[in-house]
């Protein structure tokens, strides 16, 4: 069943120097029960696309999109009322970082319950029980007398366990991870995507957790949707794109993962990311791509295969040496 | 099939979705205050302001100074019985107004000015010296700023004026000894970010004498923010100037001031009101040109921050 | 928490010593200050009496200590003009400035305060053009000034108000909105810019995300956090607005506690006015502790530590 579809979603954010052009045509879609991770380096406008399915987007911001479906409700049409209905209660969201994610004037107990009670019209005590149980879920130790604390109190790991709880609190059927143990210490990281998984077994939620870190892809999706320069350039299951790379940037990223069966130089992608303002015309890795051609700078086809695997780009198939094995 | 795939790359790509070349930081300041309204319009009318203060002497219609007894409280020209002899009418002894008004324009930007140079100078010092060194240095003079903050600085200003005779030089010495908090409470957060960077620390290990580095390094770095508090200083001493005068313990008459003009005026506003709006307009339109430079220069310089 | 306050109460006391120390030497420094109390045409007797009245003869530390010992029991010694105790002619006269700068600041804090907030709410909209106008045409007036022009205006051209004296309730709206205009800029300024930052923060986009009405958020989630640095501005304001009230009461003729300095000025009343400068710096520090307070109690990051 599907969960959310995405279809030929554009972000553009007016800025000093010109309208940047953030998200390019985005499409996605997500199964209730699976895990879509949304993979790219930083300015590729996979933050944004998770905060625009919401609209939680910064004033200068305008999203469009054909569609942007959730339980066969399209969000680009409900009101703002309706909007806030969803989300916290049927999409949870889980923020990168947790320092700055809680508000530090008010207690845990109050920022936890906050949702639940605005949705679910609950009393303060079944809040509370249900604040306690998630808290206790998600591994916080003397759950109860963690309510009355506050964020400063508490160190990252923990504070991000309670951002998780928080997005649990009405059993959102959509999970939203936006580099959710970026900011944490290493050893925490493991715990906190493991917690992720297990939840989302648990409750059979589905999750896209955004990342620029393919060894997070690796242990959490389930599919995977590539991103650079705010447009998907490949998508398809996670095992598919780590084995067989079609676009020469998921190769170019996939050898600059490390990997303990691989000796040799740690690959990288020469050049850098080019300026979003303006529009743009043709493939926008061809700056930096090995392969590159004149079609590039036209049009660029969509490619798929059976097994759900897509890819844009000039070349119908993966080039060979691409990934340096 | 997918065996032979085209040779690679002829064409150069490598500048193909580059910007353009990046702007000087010079670049950006002009490009940026070419647009600022606030700036210009500030810019503009300070410097119209100063050559009216520079050139007083020929533009003046009058003598700032002589009586015309017979034509006292004449007023300005679009009221009934007013006359292009004087364009903004005479005071209560017969002096042209629009003369008084421009020499008056000298007082207040040479006040203004050289008290804001003096308070610099002193905060200046001080707030390097304390965010640089720290420690105990950094306490004292902390001290020093929490003191000064707590000085009912209008009372102590007119006591002393008072007490010693007010004179041009008096006032400038007391506003300039008295207005060197911001000074100090800026150079001292600016220079403490500093500190740490790592142009300072390799400076430190090459071994620089303190003094060089603070002068050549610190300086020019904290330099903008100093200039957006030097246009807000002037402005306060240009206020304080006029309040003193007003109260008759800042400039001496028969000089004219701005604020003395007005408290000049202050017995005549029941049927001559526009007696002390002239002056009262003019000092408006300084400090607020001067108050939009500094508003100017800080979003120029940080556009981000507008506070 | 108990540590902290004690360290301000401290850093408070000893600021408020110091204060008075630099103003007693000043005045000493500043002219004999016998020569200028006996007043013009004054005999070489007279000065000489006066001297030894005041006890300007003997060594300055010893005069501010004596000084400073009757001080801390509220002796401030005898007005040099009035012939009463400095201390009775300030009791008779604070009531009136405090209230004047209560009034002041309120007027203020409710003018800057909704303005700065709707005008972070919605930038570069008329609401904050208008507000941005107000504040800059506020720094750059002299409050002398505009006092004068609302004196023009309201009792004059339209007589609706009392031109001065402190009778009724009546004396105290116009000395009340040139003051409190006085203190709105910088207050308006910090709203606006506290609640944009805060507005931009990521525990607002958090509440946003958890479904929460975005009137819930203005008022639970950003107006507390950017409250605070507004609670120690208006204080310093306030100790400001004491200050300005020198000039706003001779202006209006109220008999407050600034009225009284500049008359104390005037007449070369030293003791006066050097009560009167220890008084208000006083009110100043002890603002400025309030301010610490308040926000300790406000903030939990500062009321734990």
């Amino acid at each position: 069943m599907t969960l959310l579809k995405v279809e030929n979603l554009h972000i553009s954010i007016a800025t000093q120097n010109g309208i940047l052009q953030a998200v390019r045509g985005v499409d996605l879609d997500i199964r209730k029960g699976e895990v879509l991770g949304i993979v790219g380096e930083s300015g590729c406008g996979k933050s944004l696309t998770a905060m625009g399915l919401l609209g939680l987007l910064p004033k200068s911001a305008r999203r469009s999109a054909d569609k942007i479906e959730f339980l066969e409700r399209d969000l680009t049409l409900v009101g703002a009322a309706e909007l806030r209905a969803i989300r916290g209660n049927q999409i949870g969201m889980i923020f990168q970082d947790p320092m700055t994610t809680l508000n530090p004037s008010y207690t845990i107990g109050n920022q936890l319950m906050e949702g639940y009670l605005h949705h679910r019209h609950a009393t303060r005590k079944e809040a509370e029980e249900r604040a306690v149980y998630l808290l206790n879920r998600t591994g916080i130790t003397a759950a109860r007398n963690r309510l009355s604390q506050y964020p400063h109190q508490l160190s990252g790991g923990l504070r991000q366990r309670i951002v998780i709880s928080m997005a649990l609190m009405c059993e959102p059927e959509l999970i939203i991870a936006d580099e959710p143990t970026t900011a944490l210490d290493v050893t925490v990281q493991a715990q906190i995507l493991s917690l992720i998984k297990d939840i989302q077994e648990e409750m059979s939620a589905g999750v896209i957790i955004i990342t620029h870190d393919l060894g997070v892809i690796a242990q959490m999706a389930d599919r995977v949707a590539v991103m650079y320069a705010g447009n998907v350039v490949e998508a398809g299951p996670t095992h598919a794109i780590f084995s067989a790379p079609k676009h020469p940037y998921t190769a170019g990223l996939l050898s600059c993962m490390p990997d303990a069966s691989r000796s040799g130089r740690l690959g990288q992608i020469p050049g850098v990311v080019p300026s979003l303002i303006g529009d743009m015309r043709g493939c926008a890795f061809r700056t930096r791509c090995p392969h590159a051609t004149d079609p590039c700078r036209d049009d660029i086809p969509v490619h798929r295969d059976p097994g759900g695997h897509s890819w844009r780009c000039t070349i119908a198939s993966q080039p060979a040496g691409a990934t340096g094995s | 099939m997918n065996e032979p795939h085209p040779a690679p790359v002829t064409p150069d790509f490598s500048h193909d979705l580059e910007d353009v070349a990046p702007l000087t930081p010079r670049q950006i300041f002009f490009r940026r205050a070419r647009k600022h309204r606030g700036f210009l319009f500030g810019l503009g009318t300070i410097l119209a302001i100063t050559l009216l203060a520079l050139f007083a002497p020929l533009l003046s219609p009058h003598d700032p100074y002589a009586q015309q007894l017979l034509s006292r409280l004449q007023p300005p020209v679009w009221m009934d019985r007013g006359a292009w002899d004087h364009p903004l009418g005479t005071d209560q002894l017969g002096r042209d107004y629009l003369s008084r008004l421009f020499y008056g324009a000298q007082f207040s930007l040479l006040i203004g000015f050289t008290a804001m140079v003096i308070s610099g100078v002193i905060g200046t010092t001080l707030g390097v010296i304390a965010g640089y060194f720290g420690g105990r240095l950094d306490l004292i003079i902390t001290f020093l700023i929490t003191t000064r903050l707590s000085m009912p600085i209008v009372l102590i200003a007119l006591a002393i004026a008072a007490l010693l005779g007010s004179s041009l030089v008096i006032v400038i010495l007391i506003l300039g000894l008295l207005l060197w908090d911001r000074f100090a409470v800026v150079a001292r957060s600016t220079t403490m970010q500093l500190r740490d960077a790592d142009y300072l620390l390799s400076a430190r290990a090459l071994g620089m004498p303190r003094w060089r580095i603070i002068v050549t390094e610190v300086l020019p770095n904290i330099m903008d923010a100093l200039i957006v508090v030097a246009t807000l200083e002037m402005a306060h001493a240009i206020l304080l100037e006029a309040a003193l005068s007003f109260l008759g313990l800042g400039v001496q008459p028969p000089l004219p001031s701005w604020g003395l003009m007005i408290a000049e005026g202050k017995d005549f506003l029941l049927f001559e009101p526009w007696l002390i709006m002239i002056p009262g307009v003019a000092l408006l339109i300084l400090v607020l040109s001067i108050n939009l430079l500094g508003d100017g220069l800080r979003d120029i310089s940080a556009p981000e921050g507008r506070a | 928490m108990s540590v902290f306050l004690l360290k301000r109460m401290g850093l408070a006391i000893v600021v408020a010593l110091v204060v008075s120390l630099f103003s007693f030497f000043m005045l000493r420094a500043a002219g004999d200050p016998a020569i200028a109390m006996a007043g013009e045409g004054a005999t070489a007797a007279d000065i000489e009496f006066i001297r030894q009245r005041f006890g300007f003869d003997r060594p300055v530390a010893e005069q501010y200590l004596s000084w400073l010992g009757g001080a801390l029991s509220g002796d401030f010694g005898e007005s040099s003009y009035f012939a009463k105790p400095v201390s009775l002619l300030i009791s008779e006269r604070l009531p009136v400035t405090l209230g004047l700068g209560l009034a002041a600041l309120v007027f203020s804090i409710l003018l800057a305060v909704p303005l700065g907030m709707l005008a972070a709410v919605y930038p570069n909209s008329i609401i904050d053009r208008f507000a941005l106008t107000l504040s800059v045409l506020g720094q750059a007036m002299p409050n002398f000034w505009f006092a004068l022009m609302l004196i023009v205006v309201l009792a004059v051209w339209y007589p609706l108000l009392p031109a001065s004296g402190n009778a009724e309730w009546r004396n105290f709206i116009m000395p009340t909105i040139v003051l409190g205009y006085y203190a709105t800029p910088a207050i308006m300024r910090l709203t606006r810019s506290g609640m944009l930052e805060v507005l931009g923060a990521d525990y607002i986009r958090t509440a946003h995300a958890k479904g929460i009405p975005a009137r819930n958020i203005l008022f639970k989630h950003a107006m507390r956090n950017a409250i605070l640095p507004v609670v120690s501005i208006a204080s310093v304001q306030f100790g400001y607005m004491l200050g300005g009230s020198i000039i706003i009461e001779s202006i209006f003729a109220l008999h407050g506690i600034g009225q009284l300095a500049w008359e104390s000025i005037s007449r070369a009343d030293l003791p006066t006015v050097q009560a009167i400068v220890l008084v208000l710096s006083l009110i100043y520090v002890g603002l400025n502790l309030a301010a610490d307070l308040i926000n300790a109690w406000l903030d939990p990051r500062i009321r734990i530590a």
